[in-house]
């Protein structure tokens, strides 16, 4: 104690990149995957007023992950893939939209 | 776990909590004492409430008054009954009648007596109660000071992660190796620890109920995104009671009695408490009352019940029973339920009290381990006086504010009555005290001074709350414990329990505890700095 920093990035724009990608990243999955949830399980209203409880602890877990990369561009390419993935089943799913009708 | 993964999450808890410390300080402390914000309000009037039940009040004569000065025809109107303290909030939406005269143009936010229908703007009942209210998430900051109070709740969330994280393993070894003997580093490590894992589940109730309260636009975008834009139809969908109705034309009837309203809803429940109403078109054709309430919290643990009437026909048009369950309003409900802590009774809200004090104290020894552990040979001397400049200023901020919050109820209480717009005065009485003490605080560059010395003058002021309470406004404990007023009482008796803990505190911390810490043995020499070293401090 402190934490040993043989193991601590220090390249700030590694830094930049890891905190940034659990950031905007971060926000970007933790909120589509919730619309997606909404749209795609039974009882939509339900499921969207549930975020008020899980959203933040999603975000926060997506927040720490990008700290356990070494290369902090590397998670931006895995959120990237994974908002891409998460973005397309939104748009499927929101074909059939319960929310407007 | 890895050596490399364990480092990690260390140091991210370690930069995080550092970031977040002081103003998770700040909200914790005057969260706390916002637990008992309207107790602080009738403590600080000071005279005696009447304990009309809100189904009592007369109405509709505080609303002839309202309309006979501001023309309510066309305006939403809001009415907050909050607690037992003979004042209820209306706040009145412009018209939407386009034949309205001219007063009736501007929207107002008035506190009302029940009995009188004397109305007081929001600066002329400002108090302290709402004043450490709004401090406990920044409202004094103008519009960002919400979104700071989230974001530090978001941060406090994952410092809560990554700190069970790093001390899962060791919760309960610690628990049992604490030495109050050992170096300094080691007390506030072990203490840190045994008692950060003690509150956690406390700890994640506001770090996630504070996130949503600071940044609901975050998670409320996806949702409006869900509904095209449309936000209005969200809200009627997840907020039901809050539903606007357009504007058609003027009843040509007399308006119906909003009193009548009152009492039916209030009658229709047992032990159903009413806590807000809603006029909706004021004197419209679809003039609607909603009636909101809640069942006694010993009866149900969530039992909020709401009835919306059309007024001229009196038609139910939909009914929110107490007794039954709806996710979609209750889960919201139980949201605001675990942070304001409005269940339970008073044996609750001191329970969250002393629990919020706790995690004011593990914040406080986060700093000092920071401080402590990176006092070290290896750093140089400047990396040294810039940690010892953080744990300065930081203790100066934080322990400062007991002695200033206590200074500051007899401020107010002794001020009472002086001042019209008490919101101003509350604001330069409690932030340049706040400020002259940091500054002194800092510039001693002492931290075992500045923890004793506002541990002596929060213990000094605590005990002369109930002393100049009873002098001001002639509520002596006893008096107010013989006429049954226990809200003024619970004030009185709370700062006296603060005092003798303050006390207690400052009596046992000895002057010996400073050699046990790492700026004994490495002390930094502020006198000759400037000549050893050309650094400027």
């Amino acid at each position: 104690m402190p934490a040993n920093p043989k193991y601590l990035t220090q390249s700030p724009w590694q830094k930049f990149a890891k905190i940034s990608a659990g950031i905007v990243g971060g926000y970007l999955i933790t909120a589509l995957l919730h619309m997606s949830l909404a749209l795609c399980l039974p009882m939509p209203k339900e499921v969207l007023i549930t975020s008020i409880y899980s959203f933040f602890v999603v975000w926060c877990v997506f927040l720490i992950l990008p700290f356990l990369f070494k290369n902090g561009w590397r998670v931006w390419f895995v959120y990237a893939a994974i908002s891409t993935l998460l973005f397309v089943l939104y748009c499927l799913a929101n074909q059939n939209n319960p929310f407007i009708s | 776990m890895s050596k490399r993964n364990y480092n990690i999450f260390f140091n991210t808890h370690t930069v995080s909590g550092i970031v977040v410390s002081v103003a998770l300080y700040i909200i914790f402390f005057a969260g706390a004492f916002a637990l008992f914000k309207e107790e602080i309000d009738l403590w600080e009037e000071g005279g005696t409430v009447s304990k009309t039940e809100h189904q009592n009040i007369d109405f509709d004569n505080i609303l002839e008054q309202l309309d006979r000065k501001h023309e309510l025809i066309g305006r939403d109107i809001q009415l907050n009954f909050g607690a037992e303290n003979d004042k209820i909030s209306v706040f009145m939406s412009t018209s939407k009648d386009s034949l309205t005269l001219e007063k009736g143009t501007e929207s107002h936010y008035y506190l009302v007596d029940i009995h009188s229908g004397d109305t007081q703007t929001y600066p002329e009942y400002y108090g302290l109660g709402e004043f450490l209210y709004r401090l406990h998430f920044f409202a004094q900051i103008p519009t960002v000071g919400i979104y700071l109070a989230g974001i530090v709740s978001l941060l406090f969330l994952f410092a809560i992660v990554t700190g069970l994280i790093v001390h899962w393993k060791k919760i309960i070894p610690n628990f049992y190796k604490f030495n109050p003997k050992a170096s300094i580093k080691r007390i506030w490590t072990d203490s840190h620890t045994a008692l950060g894992v003690l509150g956690v589940p406390f700890q994640l109730i506001f770090a996630i109920t504070g996130a949503y309260f600071g940044l609901s636009v975050l998670v409320l975008l996806p949702g409006k995104i869900l509904y095209d834009g449309d936000q209005n139809k969200m809200m009627e969908d997840l907020r039901p009671t809050r539903k606007s109705y357009e504007w058609q034309a003027r009843a040509d009837d007399e308006v119906p009695s909003f009193n009548y309203y009152v009492r039916n809803t209030a009658q229709k429940y047992e032990n159903f408490h009413l806590t807000r109403g809603y006029i909706k078109n004021y004197g419209g054709r679809n003039m609607k009352i909603v009636v909101n309430g809640e069942l006694a919290t010993s009866e149900r643990y969530v039992g909020a019940g709401s009835i919306t009437y059309d007024a001229y026909t009196g038609v139910v048009e939909s009914e929110k029973d107490p007794n039954k369950l709806s996710y979609i309003e209750d889960v919201q409900f139980v949201l605001g339920r675990l942070h304001f802590a409005d269940f339970g009774g008073l044996t609750m809200k001191i329970i969250y009290f002393i629990l919020a004090l706790i995690t004011c104290f593990v914040i406080i020894t986060g700093v000092l381990i920071y401080v402590e552990a990176r006092n070290k040979k290896s750093k140089t001397l400047k990396q040294r006086l810039y940690t010892a400049k953080v744990g300065h200023i930081y203790l100066a901020i934080c322990l400062s504010m007991l002695p200033v919050t206590a200074v500051s109820f007899l401020f107010v209480k002794i001020a009472h009555g002086y001042f019209v717009d008490k919101q101003t005065t509350i604001y330069w009485f409690y932030f340049i005290t706040w400020f002259v003490a940091i500054v002194y605080f800092r510039l001693k560059r002492d931290n075992y001074h500045t923890n004793k010395m506002n541990l002596l003058l929060g213990a000094v002021f605590g005990f002369l709350v109930p002393i100049v309470n009873g002098i001001v406004s002639g509520n002596w404990l006893w008096k107010t414990f013989s006429e049954e007023q226990f809200d003024v009482l619970l004030i009185d008796l709370l700062w006296i329990g603060i005092a003798i803990t303050s006390l207690l505190f400052y009596l046992n911390i000895k002057p010996q505890i400073k050699e046990k810490s790492t700026f004994a043995k490495r002390p930094i020499d502020y006198k000759n700095l400037n000549k050893s070293s050309g650094i400027a401090i």
